[in-house]
This record gives C-alpha cells, sequence and structure tokens, in this order.
C-alpha cells in the first residue's frame, strides 16, 4: 500500500461510510424482524383455524396450497364497506380452535378472548399469507388438512407453523 | 473517432470515395488497440459476467437445495454473500479513489468495478428481503417488498452514480406503485393512478435531465430513455381514455390536458432549442400522432359512416409518421454535425466535495 491510498479524499471517506453504514443498518433491523419471528414462532400463544373447502382448481398449485378458513365466511359479512385490514376478536375453545366474535375496534376485550390482524385482499380474508408451501410431491398429503394452526403474539401478529388434520395432529 | 467514422459513411454514402478508399482511411487513421486497451476491456467483461454470475448463482443455489437447507442456514448464507460483497466494494473503492489522487480523470461513477460490486450487494439486500418473506409467511403486500427494496438501495445508488443501478431502483419504484394500485384499487379511479405513473415517471425523467447535465452522479442515460417512454407511454394511454371516455372529475381532465400539452410544448423548447436530444422528441411526436388519431376517430365516429373514417385516420397516421421520421432523421444529422462527440457532464460536483 502505497502513500495515496493512505489519505482517500473526504468525500470518498463518507461514500464508503454511507454505504457500510446502510448495510449495517438493514443488516441490523433484518436480523431483528428473524428474531422477533422466531420468537414468534417459539412462544406465540396457538390458535388452529378451521380450513374450509377451497376451488378445487386452485388448492394445489405446484408446491404450494391455498388455504381458506372457515371464519371467513362470518368475517366478510361483518366487514364494514371499504374497511381492507384490521384485526378480528376471537375466543378459542378447548381445542384452541378459534371462533369469531367480531371485528376488534379497541373495545374492552374478556380474559379468554384474543385479536389477530387480518387483511381483505381481493375478496379474501388473509390471516397472515393463505399459502401453505411443501416439498414437492407432496400434495396429496397436505390436501388432507382440516386445521391451520398458527401462533398469535400479544399484538395481534401471526404466523402459520403448520397444517393438522381432523384428529389435530400435524401433517 | 466516432465522429469520424459517421462522416466517413456519409461520404461513402454520397459516393464521394469508394469502398477501398475508405478501407485504407481506417488503417491510417484509426488507431489499433494496444495490449493495455484490451486488458481492460477484457478485464471489465470478465468483471460484470463475474459479478451477474455471483449473483445468479446465489439465487439458484438457493432454489436447488431448498427443501435441504435450514432457516437459519439460508440467512446465514445470503448474509454472508451480502457482506462479502460489501468488502469487496470497499477494497474496490478505496482502491480506486485512490487511483483517482493521482489521475483525476478517473472517474468512481458509472459503470466501475466498484460498482458492480455494489449492484451485487443491492440485489442480494432484495434477496435477503424476499427470503425473509417467503420464510415466514407473513402475509405482506407485495408492493411492501419492492418499496423497502427500493428505499434500502436509494443511498447505493446515490454513491455508485451508476446507471444499471439507478435503473433498478426506478424499476423497483414504479413496480411498487404498480402493486399499491392493484392492492388499493378500490379507493382512486384508474385513470387517477395512470396519472399518478405519469407524474413519478417526469419528476425522474427531468430530474436525471438537468441534475445529469452538471454531475456525472447524474448521468444515466438509460434512467431517462426508460423513465421518458414510461412517462410518455401512460401518459398517451391517459390522454386517449380521456377522448373516448372523459372523466367525470373536471379538475383531473384539465389538468391532464394542460399538463400534456404544457408538457409537450416545454419538452419541443428544451429539447429542440435549448439542447437538440432526439429521442424525447421523437417520442413527443409519435404521442402527438397517437393523440390525434384517437381525436380524429373520436370526431369521426360519433355520427358517419366507418369505412371512408378509417380510410382517412389510416392515411393521417402514414402520412404524419412518415412526415415526422423525415423530420427525425434531419435533426439526427444535425445533431451529429452540430455537437461535438465528446460532450460529457463535468466532474464538478466531486471535485467540488474535495
Amino acid at each position: 500500500m502505497n502513500q495515496a491510498t493512505l489519505a482517500l479524499s473526504r468525500f470518498h471517506k463518507r461514500a464508503i461510510v454511507l454505504v457500510v453504514f446502510t448495510t449495517a443498518a438493514l443488516l441490523i433491523s433484518i436480523n431483528w424482524r428473524i428474531a422477533q419471528f422466531e420468537q414468534l414462532l417459539q412462544d406465540g400463544q396457538v390458535v388452529r383455524f378451521a380450513l374450509a373447502p377451497v376451488d378445487p382448481r386452485s388448492i394445489m398449485q405446484g408446491d404450494y396450497m391455498a388455504l381458506e378458513y372457515a371464519i371467513a365466511q362470518e368475517v366478510r359479512a361483518a366487514l364494514p364497506e371499504g374497511m381492507t385490514q384490521g384485526q378480528l376478536l376471537l375466543t378459542l375453545d378447548s381445542q384452541k380452535v378459534a371462533h369469531f366474535v367480531g371485528i376488534y375496534r379497541d373495545q374492552p376485550k374478556a380474559a379468554e378472548q384474543l385479536t389477530v390482524d387480518f387483511r381483505l385482499r381481493n375478496h379474501r380474508v388473509k390471516l397472515a399469507s393463505n399459502s401453505f408451501f411443501f416439498e414437492e410431491g407432496q400434495a396429496d398429503h397436505f390436501s388432507q388438512a382440516k386445521y391451520g394452526e398458527f401462533r398469535v403474539n400479544a399484538r395481534g401478529e401471526l404466523l402459520l407453523v403448520s397444517l393438522l388434520d381432523e384428529q389435530l395432529q400435524p401433517l | 473517432m466516432r465522429h469520424l467514422t459517421s462522416h466517413v459513411y456519409e461520404w461513402l454514402e454520397q459516393g464521394h470515395i469508394t469502398p477501398t478508399v475508405a478501407n485504407e482511411l481506417y488503417r491510417q487513421l484509426s488507431v489499433p488497440p494496444n495490449a493495455a486497451r484490451w486488458r481492460s476491456l477484457l478485464a471489465q467483461l470478465l468483471q460484470w459476467s463475474g459479478a451477474l454470475s455471483f449473483a445468479c448463482g446465489v439465487i439458484f443455489f438457493f432454489a436447488y437445495n431448498w427443501q435441504s437447507l435450514e432457516r437459519m442456514s439460508k440467512f446465514a448464507l445470503i448474509e454472508a454473500a451480502l457482506l462479502m460483497s460489501l468488502v469487496s466494494f470497499v477494497w474496490l473503492y478505496y482502491r480506486s479513489a485512490a487511483k483517482r489522487l493521482v489521475d483525476p480523470s478517473h472517474s468512481l461513477f458509472g459503470a466501475t468495478l466498484a460498482n458492480a460490486a455494489l449492484l451485487v450487494v443491492s440485489l442480494l439486500v432484495g434477496g435477503l428481503l424476499a427470503l425473509v418473506g417467503q420464510t415466514y409467511q407473513t402475509g405482506a403486500d407485495p408492493w411492501q417488498l419492492f418499496a423497502i427494496w427500493a428505499l434500502a438501495i436509494l443511498p447505493f445508488a446515490w454513491v455508485a452514480g451508476f446507471d444499471g443501478l439507478w435503473l433498478l431502483l426506478v424499476g423497483l419504484a414504479n413496480l411498487s406503485l404498480g402493486l399499491y394500485a392493484d392492492t388499493t384499487s378500490l379507493w382512486l379511479d384508474e385513470q387517477l393512478w395512470l396519472c399518478l405513473f405519469v407524474v413519478l415517471n417526469l419528476t425522474i425523467y427531468y430530474g436525471f435531465v438537468f441534475l445529469g447535465s452538471s454531475s456525472r452522479r447524474w448521468h444515466a442515460p438509460f434512467v431517462e430513455y426508460a423513465s421518458s417512454l414510461m412517462a410518455m407511454g401512460c401518459f398517451t394511454l391517459l390522454v386517449c381514455w380521456m377522448i373516448f371516455e372523459p372523466s367525470d372529475t373536471k379538475p383531473l381532465l384539465v389538468s391532464v390536458w394542460v399538463g400534456y400539452v404544457g408538457h409537450l410544448l416545454f419538452g419541443f423548447w428544451w429539447f429542440r432549442h435549448k439542447r437538440l436530444q432526439v429521442y424525447p422528441l421523437a417520442l413527443g411526436g409519435f404521442s402527438l400522432i397517437t393523440v390525434g388519431a384517437a381525436l380524429f376517430t373520436e370526431l369521426l365516429f360519433r355520427d358517419s359512416d366507418p369505412i371512408g373514417g378509417f380510410l382517412l385516420i389510416g392515411l393521417y397516421i402514414i402520412l404524419a409518421s412518415t412526415g415526422l421520421s423525415a423530420v427525425l432523421r434531419r435533426l439526427h444529422r444535425q445533431a451529429k454535425a452540430g455537437i461535438s462527440p465528446t460532450q460529457t457532464p463535468s466532474e464538478n460536483e466531486e471535485l467540488s466535495h474535495e
């Protein structure tokens, strides 16, 4: 390394600092999100949603299946015009299967009730994502799914963990 | 040299010289590339194919080994690749910044080796964001991914001042606006969305045109081509649409027409008289022909018989396009003859910061 390489101009030093700083900030925030998701998957409250039959032409699309939840019908009926996202108020039965109570609007909720995020996209009620991805060729195995098992945190964020069969056993 | 080449071609076309003389001229006048130039060309080619192969390789590696990789090892792998590209950027940038101290004509903007590394960093950032979304299936809307990606690489594009990276950024901005429009299409009517695309791309276009004339950082011809094509395309579509189905909201209707005419007039004045450029003139001209044809159609077919009308419109399009092409060819020749070929923006900005 010769003399010249040691003395960069302030302009170029700043450019390097900017790039390094941006990348570091990005990596830190992305990894922070990953840690949050992992924590949710591990410690979140278990919620199970019954699946509803989907149009058979669209259910299996290569290596993932489209999911439709049984409560979607009730949610759509209760949804005010123009609302595209918000939170659902739910109760759980003894098997941790969710039942729809209403759209949550910051009203006081009972101890056994919980709230989860939802979005309405293309007239479909979405709980996290409505797709379940699996290894190629396992379509038959997963087509017997009756429930989707989620983990939800206190803020109502939820992630799909697995699909369950009729006896609530993971597939 | 390119200037001379086009002159020789013209002489050849006009029959002033024979092909043999032309060949002889080239042999006498042109400087054959020496070993150093060959080496630098080969090095550039290898650098770029190496950078792109690396980025593609990472993606294919993931696609192929998707099932056999653990969640955490996927993240670790792509983050390691990202850090590696970052380190190589810093090293390459450092090296060429040092070279610049010795040789001030050496630019750090544009398609340099360091910027190739930065392009890889930018692509991998998108890959990492997509990987997180795909792994956890959070159900976030797709536009959010592209918007975050665009924002994340904004500082990189600014540092690099490189066409490819700007183009990626502009593409992402358009894509995320389009997906956002798709998600929330209930809120605004479609003509207004089209209007937003026009505004976005025109802003980008004029931003690059004006900033690019004074600074190397903003000199990005491909971005100018792409954004003006997109803006003019959307604008033409919008205006034609409004001819056939005038919007119910009067302010929108009026502002679109005023904007369109104003933009054409300003563009004509600027690119014809201030700074002669054929491409924007061509875009404006063809857009005007399209709008003219739409106007004709609307006026003719409101009540009368269609056959004669079609003939008339066909004739109009052919004549107008031929006329415009002739004018553009003349202007193109004028542009080549009038301005010295080595008209690149100065490096004032970079120097003034030092």
